[in-house]
């Protein structure tokens, strides 16, 4: 069961856009107490699904740092806010007013100020534990090497705090990255395990890459491509909580799943 | 006049006529010209239907692109194009009109209004969902709420109007009705605190002929159903194309949500005529008679669905009937005389009212309103249905729609109104893990009976057209056209345009071929039988 609350955000585009209006709120120069406790209720209600209770991570970025990718200072951060980041999973944040927005805002850069996590683990033993035991590099790559199958994990630890990494070692189908795209529900599960039968009997288990009403394309367990024609399915499933990743509880020591953690935690990117 | 002159006088005479005229008696009989497709939903009762046969479900799988029309810039298109006399009409984002010749696609003219560089477009995208011709012009409404009549030959601005102020929040995106020398036309901009109306404007000289306001003011029946100031900024869009029935001289419009949407506390009462269906005169805006569907609304469920007009037997007695999938979860059968409810019964997922009285009204279930919090409710924000298209078959005597399967966590928040700013008071997010799937659903006319659903993989945002021929058209968010026999719901043919369908479909005959249109991504596709 998910530690992270019951909460998503995503922005209904059909219903709502931001457009051509008024420019973004002015950032708060000298936020209060109330300031910030409000926007943290905010943050819990409606941004914590994504982002995680505190903003340690989830689905959507951690925000425990001082510097955050598309935020360079405040008036950034709203900006954030207010008009989305194109490309990704967060959208702009139409509902809340603009008092509302600045004080979410705040509370956000406070975040930043919040000492960065200790983790137990050793991050040397991890790396080795990543390159042989554990076998990551058969399915991630990690600045450009190993394999393509799942993720790119060379920024996860500038995007997922300590807790989301580790329950993605020990439960990994807990929480499946999300990509962005353009229809309903706009975050769309990545990395979904598919079992199909077709109707001339074969028995077919792969990951989604993409799908649409009549058509879904997996891939195998060794790479290969398979386009598919629902119509040419006796049926298709997907298990919930399922994941192409094993999960390592029981196969490492919880003092290798530490510093496995570790070193993915030291995974930030150029 | 000389010889030569009384020649050339007739043959320019001939010239005109061969031009694009569509005139009232044109509009008022489309349903029996299926060749063309001349006013928004096919015809005044709205079945977006076709009685074309060619394209059979015997034959569908032989449906090919035909030609393509790209939209040069970028923006959602959710057109409805209509076709007259070997042209085409679109419109494209920024309201933006082109004719094409519907044999090759190609531009035979554009009409691109100015708009104001802070163009405010509160609530929605800056998309427009088509254009109304009469005689021998064609009607836009604009983003910056104006309406423009054009000449149908050239595009040339024969007038502009102005229906509201943009920078107060309204906009127009609906295509306009054009019924016996006017052009009916409504506006959108309630998330923004508009106080909604529609407008009627003559056809030839743009002379405003009456406005109906959906928020009643001091003295007009209903105010007594908001409470201070609240109606001043009521909401109440009216951003869909209504049905007219000819015989009954009788419009039936939608009506959109009260503002704020999501915090009812500032505007108790049931806030007539938001979330309604209004029965208006055409001759002067009279409300003959209205149907609130969601009283009090709190979801931003809007009423604007397009209403379907037909005449059946209702316990052995001829009715003239209106029918409605509401954003709200509920399929309604109405009395089109009288606006007496009938039958009401739910068409989707609905956790918000143990089911309708005896009058239509909704018994809504404790708890279900928005909150600080977060309260889970299905239908989600965008509705059960939401503006695309229903179709109405009556050899099947089936009423198809396209379904959102989606629950929403609504929440309530501050609500402080500022002119051409956002009045929502709150909003909703998504329950993680939920996959909100889609379905075009049969349900029969007179019962709202479910008799068949074809799932879609994600909530759809377009419409559906039914044939004579046999067949339901849609089109989904990823980018599938297809067509679904109407008796069974089995697909039949289907095609990936490569971009999201925001639209809904119609069809038309070229050099006496059944061709079949839908905007899909930046394109219009054209299709027909190879």
């Amino acid at each position: 069961m998910k530690r992270t609350p019951l909460f998503a955000f995503v922005l209904c585009a059909g219903a709502v856009a931001l457009g051509a209006q008024e420019e973004a709120p002015k950032a708060l120069e000298n936020p209060t107490a109330d300031d910030l406790a409000r926007g943290r209720k905010l943050f819990d209600a409606q941004c914590a699904g994504c982002h995680g209770i505190g903003g340690t991570g989830g689905r959507g970025p951690s925000l425990t740092r001082a510097k955050l990718r598309h935020a360079s200072d405040d008036q950034a951060l709203v900006d954030v806010l207010f008009g989305g980041v194109p490309g990704t999973g967060m959208g702009p944040v139409w509902q809340l007013s603009e008092r509302e927005l600045v004080q979410v805002a705040a509370y956000v850069r406070s975040l930043g100020a919040v000492p960065p996590e200790v983790l137990p683990g050793d991050s040397a033993r991890g790396r080795e534990l990543f390159e042989g035991k554990a076998g990551c590099t058969a399915c991630h790559i990690v600045r450009g090497l190993g394999s393509g199958l799942g993720p790119d994990l060379t920024d996860v630890g500038a995007r997922r705090g300590g807790s989301h990494l580790r329950e993605s070692l020990l439960d990994p189908g807990a929480s499946r990255p999300e990509l962005a795209v353009p229809w309903e529900p706009r975050s769309f599960a990545a990395y979904v395990v598919v079992e199909a039968l077709t109707r001339d009997g074969r028995q077919i288990t792969g990951q989604r890459v993409n799908e649409d009403t009549f058509t879904i394309q997996l891939r195998e367990a060794d790479g290969r491509l398979l386009s598919l024609k629902k119509a040419d399915l006796a049926s298709l499933e997907k298990p919930p909580g399922a994941s192409p990743m094993p999960s390592y509880r029981g196969t490492l020591e919880p003092a290798e799943i530490d510093d496995l953690v570790a070193f993915l935690a030291t995974l930030r990117g150029e | 006049m000389t010889t030569l002159g009384r020649a050339v006088a007739v043959c320019l005479g001939l010239a005109a006529t061969a031009a694009a005229q569509v005139p009232y008696e044109r509009l008022r009989e489309a349903a029996s010209e299926p060749g063309s497709w001349l006013t928004y939903s096919g015809s005044y009762a709205a079945h977006r239907f076709s009685s074309l046969k060619e394209i059979t479900p015997a034959n569908v799988a032989r449906l090919r692109p035909v030609w393509v029309y790209q939209v040069g810039e970028a923006g959602l298109v959710e057109t409805t194009p209509i076709v007259a006399d070997g042209v085409m009409y679109v419109t494209e984002a920024r309201s933006r009109v082109a004719a094409l010749d519907v044999r090759t696609g190609r531009t035979l003219w554009r009409y691109e209004p100015e708009l104001p560089k802070d163009l405010r477009f509160l609530g929605y995208p800056p998309v427009n969902r088509g254009v109304a011709v009469l005689d021998d012009r064609v009607f836009v409404g604009t983003l910056d709420a104006h309406l423009v009549a054009l000449d149908a030959l050239s595009g040339a601005v024969r007038w502009r109007v102005q229906l509201g102020d943009n920078a107060a929040g309204y906009g127009s995106t609906a295509a306009p009705l054009a019924v016996d020398g006017k052009v009916i036309i409504g506006v959108s901009g309630a998330e923004a605190g508009i106080r909604g109306f529609l407008d009627a404007y003559d056809a030839q000289t743009g002379e405003r002929l009456w406005r109906f306001h959906t928020v009643p003011g001091p003295g007009e029946p209903g105010h007594d159903t908001w409470s201070g100031d609240s109606w001043k900024t009521g909401g109440g869009s009216t951003w869909l194309t209504g049905a007219y029935d000819p015989e009954l001289d009788l419009l039936y419009w939608g009506i959109g949500n009260p503002a704020p949407d999501w915090n009812g506390d500032v505007r108790p009462g049931d806030n007539l005529y938001t979330c309604s269906l209004a029965a208006l005169e055409p001759a002067t805006g009279t409300l003959r008679w209205h149907f609130q569907f969601t009283p009090h609304d709190t979801h931003d469920w809007d009423a604007n669905q397009i209403p379907v007009l037909i005449d059946a037997t209702v316990d052995g007695r001829p009715r003239r009937l209106v029918l409605t999938a509401n954003r709200n979860g509920f399929y309604y059968v109405l009395d089109r005389e009288t606006g007496e409810f009938l039958r009401g019964t739910p068409y989707a997922k609905q956790t918000w009212a143990d089911g309708l009285d005896s009058k239509g009204r909704p018994i809504v279930r404790p708890g279900t309103d928005p909150s600080e919090d977060g309260t889970l409710v299905w239908p989600s924000l965008q509705g059960a249905t939401n503006w695309t298209s229903p179709a109405y078959s009556p050899g099947t005597g089936l009423f198809y729609v396209a379904v959102r399967e989606m629950a929403s966590i609504y929440f309530k928040g501050e609500a402080e109104y500022k002119p051409g700013a956002y009045f929502m008071g709150g909003g909703e997010a998504q329950p993680p893990g939920q996959e909100g799937w889609g379905a075009v659903r049969a349900l029969d006319a007179l019962s709202g009976e479910m008799k068949w659903e074809f799932r879609l993989l994600s909530p759809p945002w377009s419409g559906v057209l039914a044939t004579a021929g046999g067949l339901v058209f849609g089109g989904s968010a990823e980018g599938n056209v297809f067509a679904l026999d109407a008796a069974t719901g089995e697909p039949l043919w289907d095609f990936q345009a490569g971009g999201p369908c925001r639209a809904n479909p119609v069809s038309f005959l070229i050099d006496g071929r059944q061709h079949v249109a839908l905007a899909m991504g930046q394109a219009i596709f054209v299709f027909a039988l190879h």
